[in-house]
């Protein structure tokens, strides 16, 4: 990228790469040390007058180094985010499938084999008629086939790589991930590092505004070589590491102390001390999110049974998102020629050939993406006319419900063709037969979506001569299978629901009878009453199960091809069936690890003691609920530990004792680099280099613009009237301190003047530039041209008193404007002039310069 | 209106001034010598200096306008100027006098803060530069 640019300015690299560095730094750190100048030290190399050294050649560098050291602050900030892949409990389609898609771990893919092999048919018993010795006429007879299978695969899969919430930022175990994430995704452009050239003494020259000084004329003086060179180099450094020291250490401790003492003494002592400590402390600055909820609560009921309930509810929630891309392209080539000459012997003429040529191209595409619907649809529809032609289609689209669906394309095309010619010979009789038997075999298993297309064209020709043997029977069989076999397992969810119902119901049916018989004079009365109290208690206790489960799929390809031959045996003397062929196989499996142990130990313990009715009545109940959330990372090790200890020690003074300790520690201890170092080195440096034939010039800074601020601009205010002061005009003596010495006149004349005198050089080049140059260094002469009026004769001899006592002294003066102004009076010669009587006239020019309020 | 903008490319300040008075100028700095050879040939040599001019303007100013253009010339007195005069042709090049001379010629009201009295200055500049 080209850059191009001033030094010194605002719109300079520089600052050009200051803010692509804010930029890239959303929350940059704080630049702790700083050194050097930004900007402009080339203005500052300015060309100025000077004299005559001697030497003819003058190297100025000036050199500006900056050095931005930036520390970052110990603690980052990391956002916790809830990541499916790291959830307990995950199945084999969670972890690992993520891990194995992205890491190529897959299974390898079919070992490329090459198969060779040699038809064990002979000619004679390919071809009819020729298989049988009838007569002495042949004399040669031989044939050879060689079959050849080359089948070549991919080796690996290609997969891309896409945005995973792996690399989220503020990933859990990941604290790097917010600072690289964001410098590899928001870096800017940043200007690169170049030599730029350019020529002094224009305005828009590289070096800004440097102009030679004066008594450098162009091209005069002999030979004036003016080099300049600029250079700037910017290296931008940013290296981050991490080491991070993180200590989470947990404790609770739970003592409950429980101690009786009773013996035989008339003295008891009870004791029971509850103690609860909780301790925490967290150094990090992370999102660990740890909640812990203790709750004791001790109900008073007397039983002499234990009751401890406790709950620990899991939410698992597992999400992931997977994406795969397969290309398997498989081509297996069979060629198959046998062809065979008879020379010689009676036949008139025989000839065979036999091309069997087999093309089987499969390509297999997967493509994986989640879905949450799916359809099937079967279609299928076959054609079928006679042997010769056969055509068959399939395709099957199946989608199932379920969060993985696969799609699959797989296209198998074969081409068989297969030319029998037989020469014809003297044999009377001639049969041919030929018969070709084509199964196309598809298995499906699984919902998938899978489109299968199969094509097979099959050209048989079959000729068979006719030769002089009366009964000849020669057939041909040609039996071609093909068989597909596809069996994909997919992620398809499998769920398990276990339900288990308890229910524990007691019904208690309290009859009561009363009776109540009102016995009067012959009145007999009976009413009984009946009270039915029903107690019902329901515990209903239900345990839910559900699982995703993904089994490993594999695929098997069978293609056999195989022939089917009728020959003729003379040693059995019968006809033989000769089976011959091929069989072409390919699998892929496709393990996956199905590795999850979730090991639950749950124990319960339950102890009855009786209480005999003398003891003490001690009831206790303990309700424990320990809520526990836990976001281990991937190499994180969490444990937690619950121990339970109840003992109890009977002694013959009947001590009786509870120590109930509780316990749960947890720490965990995160060690790892964290750190991050930018370093910004910016070096610019300008060399120029004049030789003059002889005359050196000097050059200084503070005339041009190269630098900012160093030519002072005019301030915006005006230097206004002192305050206090009343005299219309008055000189005093001295001009800073106590005043000794003054005189007041009264406001000049119209007709002052301020005189600005600069030195200034201005000359012009043999070319006609005018060249106008002055040092700040230089005096600025500024001079007060006043001429007095009206002054009475006191006045008048005041001034020159005062002129005579001070001459060439710093004196100071109050001018009519109320500013004071510092400087000597060098016309002390200026006559005082009567006008008239008691009038006079004065007037002196004073050089000094306005001294602020 | 008579604009000074100084230093030049990089602007930093501009002063705004009234009309200069009437009688400026406005003079070529081409100069041109005469060689005469033995033969009585006449050879003219010619210098036209970058097509640079000479301008001197004469301005009346108030007090307060005076000082900022004393300020302005104090700063800039060896820069490069950018003026676009009061008709409207930029001008850039340096100024030549020296001294700069302000004469307090009259008064001129009212005063303006936080100078005390009203005063008008007159002002010569003379400039050289090249039209832009």
């Amino acid at each position: 990228m080209a850059q191009t640019g001033k030094l010194g300015t605002a719109d300079s690299q520089l600052a050009n790469v200051q803010l692509a560095f804010a930029a890239a730094e959303p929350l940059p750190p704080s630049v702790t040390t700083e050194s050097g100048r930004l900007g402009g030290q080339l203005g500052d190399m300015v060309l100025a007058l000077g004299g005559v050294i001697g030497a003819s050649v003058i190297h100025l560098a000036a050199e500006s180094v900056l050095a931005a050291a930036q520390t970052a602050g110990g603690e980052g900030v990391f956002a916790p985010h809830a990541s499916p892949l790291w959830a307990l409990g995950g199945q084999d389609s969670q972890l690992g499938d993520t891990e194995l898609a992205f890491s190529g771990a897959d299974a390898a893919p079919p070992t490329i084999t090459t198969q060779s092999g040699r038809l064990g048919g002979q000619l004679g018993g390919l071809v009819p008629g020729l298989g049988g010795s009838i007569g002495a006429g042949v004399i040669h007879l031989s044939a050879e086939s060689v079959l050849a299978i080359a089948q070549t695969a991919d080796s690996a899969a290609t997969f891309a790589p896409h945005p995973s919430p792996l690399w989220a930022l503020g990933g859990q175990d990941f604290q790097l991930g917010d600072t690289e994430l964001a410098f590899a995704g928001a870096d800017e452009a940043r200007p690169e590092t170049g030599d730029r050239t350019g020529q002094l003494g224009t305005f828009n020259s590289l070096l800004g505004n440097m102009r030679p000084a004066l008594g450098e004329e162009e091209g005069g003086g002999g030979a004036n070589i003016v080099y300049a060179d600029a250079e700037s180099d910017l290296a931008v450094s940013a290296e981050a590491a991490t080491n991070v020291v993180r200590t989470c250490a947990a404790s609770s401790a739970l003592v409950l102390s429980d101690a009786a003492g009773r013996n035989n003494l008339l003295s008891g002592a009870a004791e029971s001390t509850v103690s609860l400590d909780t301790a925490a402390a967290f150094t990090v600055a992370r999102a660990a999110a740890a909640e812990s909820t203790l709750a004791l609560a001790d109900v008073a009921g007397r039983n002499n049974l234990l009751s401890g309930a406790a709950e620990s509810p899991i939410s698992l929630d597992v999400a992931a998102g997977f994406t795969a891309a397969w290309a398997v392209a498989g081509e297996s080539t069979l060629v198959l020629t046998d062809a065979a000459a008879n020379i010689g012997g009676q036949l008139i003429e025989a000839a065979a050939e036999s091309t069997l040529v087999l093309d089987v191209t499969a390509d297999f595409t997967v493509a994986r993406a989640a879905a949450a619907e799916s359809a099937l649809a079967l279609a299928d529809a076959a054609g079928r006319n006679n042997l010769l032609s056969v055509g068959a289609e399939s395709a099957i689209s199946l989608d199932t419900a379920a969060e993985f669906a696969v799609a699959r394309a797989a296209a198998a095309e074969s081409a068989l063709a297969l030319a029998d010619a037989a020469g014809r010979n003297n044999l009377l009789s001639a049969s041919a037969e030929s018969a070709l038997s084509l199964t196309v075999e598809a298995a499906r298993v699984l919902p998938a979506v899978i489109d299968v297309a199969a094509e097979s064209a099959i050209s048989l020709t079959g000729a068979a001569g006719r030769n002089n043997i009366v009964a000849a029977d020669a057939t041909s069989v040609l039996d071609l299978t093909s068989a597909a076999t596809c069996v994909h397992v997919v992620p398809t969810p499998v769920s398990a629901e276990s339900a288990l119902s308890l229910d524990t119901a007691a019904a208690n049916t309290v009859v009561r009878t009363g009776w109540a018989w009102d016995d009067l004079w012959e009145l007999w009365h009976e009413a009984s009453v009946v009270v039915v109290r029903k107690l019902a208690a329901e515990s209903p206790l239900t345990l839910a199960q559900s699982e995703v489960t993904a089994r490993p799929w594999y695929l098997s390809v069978e293609t056999p091809v195989q022939t089917v031959t009728e020959e003729y045996d003379p040693q059995v003397d019968d006809m033989v069936t000769r089976i011959e062929g091929l069989q072409d196989a390919a699998s892929v499996a496709r393990p996956l690890p199905m590795a999850v142990h979730q090991p639950i130990p749950l124990a319960q313990t339950a102890s009855v003691i009786k209480v005999k009715p003398t003891a003490i009545n001690v009831s206790a109940g303990s309700v424990l609920e320990l809520l526990g959330e836990v976001r281990p990372n991937q190499t994180g090790e969490v444990g937690h530990w619950l121990a339970f200890t109840q003992t109890a020690t009977v002694d013959k003074c009947k001590p009786a004792r509870s120590a109930l300790e509780l316990a749960a520690e947890a720490a965990a201890v995160w060690t790892g680099p964290r750190d991050a170092d930018s370093s910004l080195n910016l070096r610019q440096s300008a060399t120029y280099y004049l030789v003059s034939a002889g005359v050196l010039q000097r050059y200084h800074p503070f005339v041009g613009t190269g630098e900012l601020g160093a030519l002072a601009a005019p301030s915006s205010t005006l230097e206004g009237p002192r305050a206090g002061v009343t005299a219309p005009f008055q000189l005093v003596y001295p001009a800073s301190g106590p005043i000794t010495d003054s005189v007041t006149l009264r406001a000049p004349n119209f007709g002052n003047k301020d005189r600005l005198g600069f030195n200034r050089v201005l000359r012009e080049t043999r070319g006609g530039t005018l060249i106008v140059f002055a040092d700040p260094m230089w005096p600025k002469i500024q001079t007060l041209v006043l001429n007095f009026s009206g002054l009475r004769s006191n006045q008048a001899q005041q001034l020159l008193t005062f002129l005579d006592a001070h001459l060439g002294e710093e004196v100071g003066v109050y001018d009519w404007e109320h500013r004071y102004w510092t400087g000597v009076i060098t016309t002390p010669t200026d006559p005082v002039v009567q006008d008239g009587k008691d009038r006079f006239s004065a007037s002196f020019e004073f050089e000094g310069e306005v001294v602020p309020a | 209106m008579f604009t000074l903008q100084a230093p030049h490319p990089l602007l930093r300040t501009t002063t705004l001034l009234p009309n200069p008075l009437f009688s400026d100028q406005e003079g070529l700095t081409a100069t041109v010598t005469r060689k005469l050879a033995m033969d009585g040939t006449r050879y003219t040599y010619v210098k036209r200096k970058g097509d640079r001019r000479r301008l001197k303007w004469t301005f009346r100013l108030m007090r307060n306008k005076g000082l900022e253009l004393r300020a302005f010339l104090f700063a800039y007195f060896a820069s490069p100027v950018r003026i676009i005069d009061h008709n409207g042709r930029v001008w850039i090049g340096n100024f030549t006098n020296n001294p700069f001379e302000f004469d307090t010629a009259q008064k001129a009201g009212p005063a303006i803060s936080p100078m005390p009295r009203g005063e008008a200055q007159m002002i010569e500049l003379e400039f050289e530069g090249v039209q832009q």
